[in-house]
């Protein structure tokens, strides 16, 4: 478990295809595919019910599938039972083994692969040092607290040097600081191992953290897969911009390339935005709080603006977000820095506005409900849009 | 242990199945596997005697031959029979009662008692169901015999000799003091789970004592109260050494008939059929019982939250 | 009356509940050193003679030897098929789970006498009655509930989680089964042992039907010696079955007082 002699174990290639997984009539997993490659710190992220923990239970061994193929390295596990499969799990609630001591719960999975007695003493002397509890081999779980345990869980996991590690919510049970504490030390392990992790979490910044790639999950697909930045800065979806972080969403509808149609009011607005390709789609500009700025003059380097009056105003010590209502009672919020931040009163005019880099087109789905005001709004658009283009 | 270990090894692979394979698949699975012994078991000691019992109760008649449900029909028209499914109901229902009587307080101190002393109160409720069932029913004997020590006691305060053993009474008294343990324990158990603040907020709202214990207090525990009793009046119904031991033949309840009609008479489908009307009336009175009780736990479920 | 007087008189009457609970089964106690062979109470002379009538008379040695002869191969018996039945209806997920968790329960709710005679017609027509293999039957039939129930209750309190735990480490079904869950189960393996043996060492009724005068279990002979003779042997049986069930309970405080230190005796 030294750094030297796992410098050659390296984490395994996993490949998912189409995989789909049915409860009755609910699908759980719908024709998912995924590649994973070794040594990968994958999250998947994704609202209650998205069918995360289904993927994970179907990578374990614990769920038979519908359909679709699960590779390691190359080689189909689908046929293999569980306590065939060499994958290590780390479970929400340890799961530890209460009658074991702590030494007995590591050793237990190599006592399973009949190591040799003095071999096991010390791969659970290592594996307990790995995580930093080496004087504790001689405890009941019941006698450690809740971060031990899940470090114990951890090295258990670990001991019998698997090549994949799956970990469904493992921080869930823990309080915020020993979470961050924790996030620290298992992304230290994994980058000292060089084993490959799929790591399920409701945290979105435990993902943005932790990950290389993170996978958001939406009603058993796959919405999107990439970098923290990827999904944060190039959402390829609405669902995905709304599940990552915060955004202001302006209902517009396509012109022409890189400009779409917004209706402020009676006026129709011409914006820039990125991805508006042929013109008469549907869809949202999508611009984030901090690239928003609010000022009573126009700023000549931002070439996007609106006008609003300022809403609520709300202090967050290191920032503060200014809401702007716009006419019809649309909100646009921006975030900055308590210093750049404008000092403003309730009512007040002003301009909201951004660089048309960080707006971003995105087209309604068909699963994407509109509000009632939103498609008024864009309907409104709808003809200022023609007035646009032919005007 | 050996069909845990090779059903085990089966393991379940996961592959693609349709859905009629996966019923078919876990109606033969590992787990269901594993209840086959006590299944069989059950089918040749429960099953095939029952149904045996059943059988003769409709084929096997005292004259040699007599028609389908002759054997019932003689069971409702004969006159002693139905003295005796009368007597049977009657002592049940008194030695419910009773036992009702004595086990709710009981059960109530319980719940408000130190923990050594709910300790104390505990072993004295499970020690009689260690002791046997045979030494109780001796002790009894010994107790109310004619000359026996409770007949001592009352002539030393004046009271006449009474005579208890070879009588219903006799038999009331052991039923009750056996069966008690049987109720005490269910009543306890649900008394336990009433919020005692409710009481105090009934209070609070203007209750008087005597108000908060039947408007509040009596309904949340009514789940227990049914259970335990039910599980005493079905025990009481079909007890069978007590009355044997401690009452006498002309007094004497359905049980003993039956052992009667099948060990001296040899009338297998009499025996049978008596037998068949016991359980019958066993069956409705538990079906009746759960309920009742699934009834008044809705209402008391309705109050805790 | 005030709270206090109520409270009072509430304990009092709990007081007399308890003598009614324990006292009467002490009755047997001193009627076992009784000089002479009556029922009289309390004994007018003392002597030990009926307890070396309990070994020396063949009869009743016979039937404790077949008490707990029977009573240990039943609580063998049950608990291992009790417990893999519980186990596979904790955790199967097969049609008809609820039918079989009420038929495995039946035998509880059965009236006794009606079991009594349904296994004696039975065992008569088979030519079993007075075996030894006929009293296994019918009260491994009469303990199969205690233990299902038991074991049922004791899965129930078990983190599923922890089975799954140990497939992915590399334990079989069968290795998770023995490593894990039946260690864990320990506690209430025992007691539904205990259960199954009591159930069986208890049982008259049914051994009055399918007992013969050859091969009879404690309970029965001492009916038959009630219901013929005044004979004290039974009194002494019956103290025996008291300080069994006393040492029982001794032994379970014991274990129970002891848990604490099993801790750290683990280490
Ligand atoms: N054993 C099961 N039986 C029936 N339906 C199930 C089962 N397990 C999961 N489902 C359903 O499959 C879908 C996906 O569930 P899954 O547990 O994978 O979600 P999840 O993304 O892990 O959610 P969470 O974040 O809440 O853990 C849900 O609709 C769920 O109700
Ligand atoms: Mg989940």
């Amino acid at each position: 478990m030294q750094p030297d002699d796992r410098s050659m174990a390296v984490g395994a290639r996993v490949e998912i295809r189409n995989l789909t997984k049915r409860f009755g009539s609910v699908v759980a997993v719908e024709d998912t595919s995924l590649s994973i490659e070794p040594g990968q710190f994958v999250t998947f992220l994704g609202p209650s019910g998205s069918g995360k923990t289904t993927t994970l239970n179907a990578i374990s061994g614990f769920t038979d599938v519908d359909g679709g193929e699960i590779l390691l390295d190359g080689t189909s596990i689908l046929s293999l039972p569980a306590h065939k499969r060499n994958i290590g799990v780390v479970f929400q609630h340890y799961a530890l083994f209460p009658h074991m001591t702590a030494a007995d719960n590591v050793a237990f999975p190599l006592k399973r692969r009949r190591v040799p007695k003095a071999q096991v003493r010390e791969k659970v002397r290592r594996a307990l040092e790995l995580v930093h509890l080496a004087d504790y081999g001689g405890r009941l779980p019941r006698e450690l607290s809740g971060g031990q345990q899940q470090r114990v869980a951890l090295a258990r996991a670990l001991v019998f040097e698997p090549r994949l590690l799956l970990m469904d919510e493992p921080l869930a049970a823990l309080d915020r600081r020993l979470r961050d504490a924790m996030q620290v030390e298992i992304k230290r392990i994994q980058e000292q191992l060089g084993i490959t992790v799929i790591y399920v979490t409701h945290d979105q910044d435990e993902a943005m953290t932790m990950s290389d790639v993170v996978a958001i999950f939406n009603e058993g697909r796959i919405a999107q897969i990439g970098t923290a930045a990827d999904l944060y800065e190039r959402p390829a979806d609405l669902f995905v911009a709304r599940f990552m972080g915060e955004s202001n969403r302006l209902p517009v509808i396509t012109c022409d390339e890189g400009a779409v149609a917004f209706a402020a009011g009676a006026e129709t607005l011409r914006l820039r935005a990125r991805n508006a390709t042929e013109a008469g789609v549907r869809g949202m500009l999508v611009v984030r709080p901090e690239n928003v700025l609010v000022g009573r003059e126009r700023d000549p380097g931002l070439d996007s603006s609106l006008t609003g009056r300022i809403g609520r105003v709300r202090y967050f010590g290191a920032y503060c977000v200014t809401e702007v209502v716009l006419d019809d009672e649309l909100i646009v919020r921006s975030r900055q820095p308590v210093e750049v931040a404008l000092e403003a009163v309730e009512g007040d005019r002003v301009h909201v506005q951004w660089n048309s880099r960080h707006a971003l087109f995105l087209r309604s789905g068909e699963g994407d409900q509109l509000s009632g005001s939103a498609s008024s709004f864009l309907d409104a658009a709808d003809g200022g849009a023609e007035a646009v283009a032919h005007g | 242990m050996s069909i845990v270990q090779r059903v085990g090894h089966a393991g379940a692979p996961s592959r693609p199945a349709g859905p009629g394979g996966r019923a078919l698949a876990a109606l033969f699975s590992r787990e269901f596997a594993l209840t086959i012994p006590a299944l069989v078991l059950l089918g040749f000691a429960m099953g095939y005697p029952l149904a045996t019992i059943v059988e003769r109760s409709v084929t096997d008649f005292p004259g040699g031959s007599g028609a389908f449900l002759d054997n019932y029909k003689w069971f409702f028209e004969e006159e002693l029979n139905r003295v005796v499914l009368l007597r049977t109901f009657r002592t049940a229902a008194i030695v419910t009662l009773a036992c009702l009587l004595i086990a709710y307080p009981y059960a109530c101190a319980m719940t408000v008692v130190g923990w050594r002393m709910r300790l104390v109160m505990q072993a004295a409720v499970v020690a009689p169901l260690l002791v046997g069932t045979m030494t109780r029913n001796y002790s009894w004997v010994i107790l109310l015999q004619d000359k026996g020590p409770i007949n001592d006691a009352l002539g030393a305060v004046g009271l006449g000799p009474l005579h208890m053993i070879g009588s219903l009474s006799g038999v009331i008294i052991g039923l009750v003091q056996i069966s008690l343990p049987f109720i005490i324990l269910p009543l306890y158990a649900s008394l336990r789970e009433i919020d005692g603040r409710l009481m105090g907020a009934a209070r609070s709202l203007g209750a008087t004592p005597a108000q908060a214990f039947t408007r509040v207090y009596l309904p949340l525990s009514l789940p227990g109260v049914v259970a335990g009793s039910l599980v005493v009046f079905v025990v009481t119904l079909g007890s069978f050494i007590t009355p044997a031991l401690l009452g006498s033949p002309q007094q004497s309840l359905l049980p003993q008939l039956i052992a009667q009609q099948v060990n001296q008479l040899l009338a297998w489908g009499r025996g049978s059929a008596m037998g068949v009307i016991l359980l019958l009336v066993t069956l409705l009175l538990i079906w009746v019982g759960s309920r009742a009780s699934r009834g008044s736990a809705a209402l008391s479920g309705g109050g805790r939250r | 009356m005030s709270a206090r007087k109520g409270r009072a008189a509430l304990m009092v009457f709990c007081g007399l509940v308890m003598v009614l609970l324990i006292a009467p089964a002490l009755v047997a106690v001193p009627m076992g050193f009784n000089g002479r062979a009556t029922f009289e109470f309390p004994p007018q002379s003392w002597s030990t003679r009926w307890y070396e009538n309990l070994v020396t008379d063949v009869t009743w040695r016979d039937a404790i030897v077949n008490s707990f002869k029977v009573a240990a191969i039943v609580a063998i018996v049950t608990t291992v098929m009790g417990t893999a039945a519980a186990y596979g209806l904790a955790r199967g997920r097969f049609p008809g789970r609820g039918a079989v968790m009420a038929l495995a329960t039946a035998p509880m709710i059965i009236p006794i006498v009606l079991v009594a005679i349904a296994l004696y017609a039975i065992f008569l027509e088979q030519k079993m009655v007075g075996t030894l293999e006929a009293f296994v039957i019918a009260h491994s039939l009469i303990a199969l509930p205690f233990v299902i129930v038991t074991v049922t209750a004791g899965l129930k309190s078990l983190d599923d989680g922890l089975e799954r735990a140990a497939r992915t480490l590399g334990a079989s079904p069968a290795v998770a089964f023995f490593t894990v869950t039946l260690p864990l189960l320990k506690r209430s393996l025992a007691v539904a042992a205990a259960l199954a043996f009591a159930a069986s060492f208890d049982d008259v009724v049914v051994a009055i039907f399918i007992s013969s005068p050859e091969f009879q279990t404690l309970p029965v002979k001492i009916y038959s010696s009630l219901t013929d003779t005044v004979d004290p042997t039974v009194a002494v049986a019956s103290t025996i079955t008291l300080a069994i069930a006393a040492l029982g309970m001794a032994v379970a405080f014991v274990v129970m007082t002891k848990r604490g230190v099993e801790g750290d005796a683990a280490r």
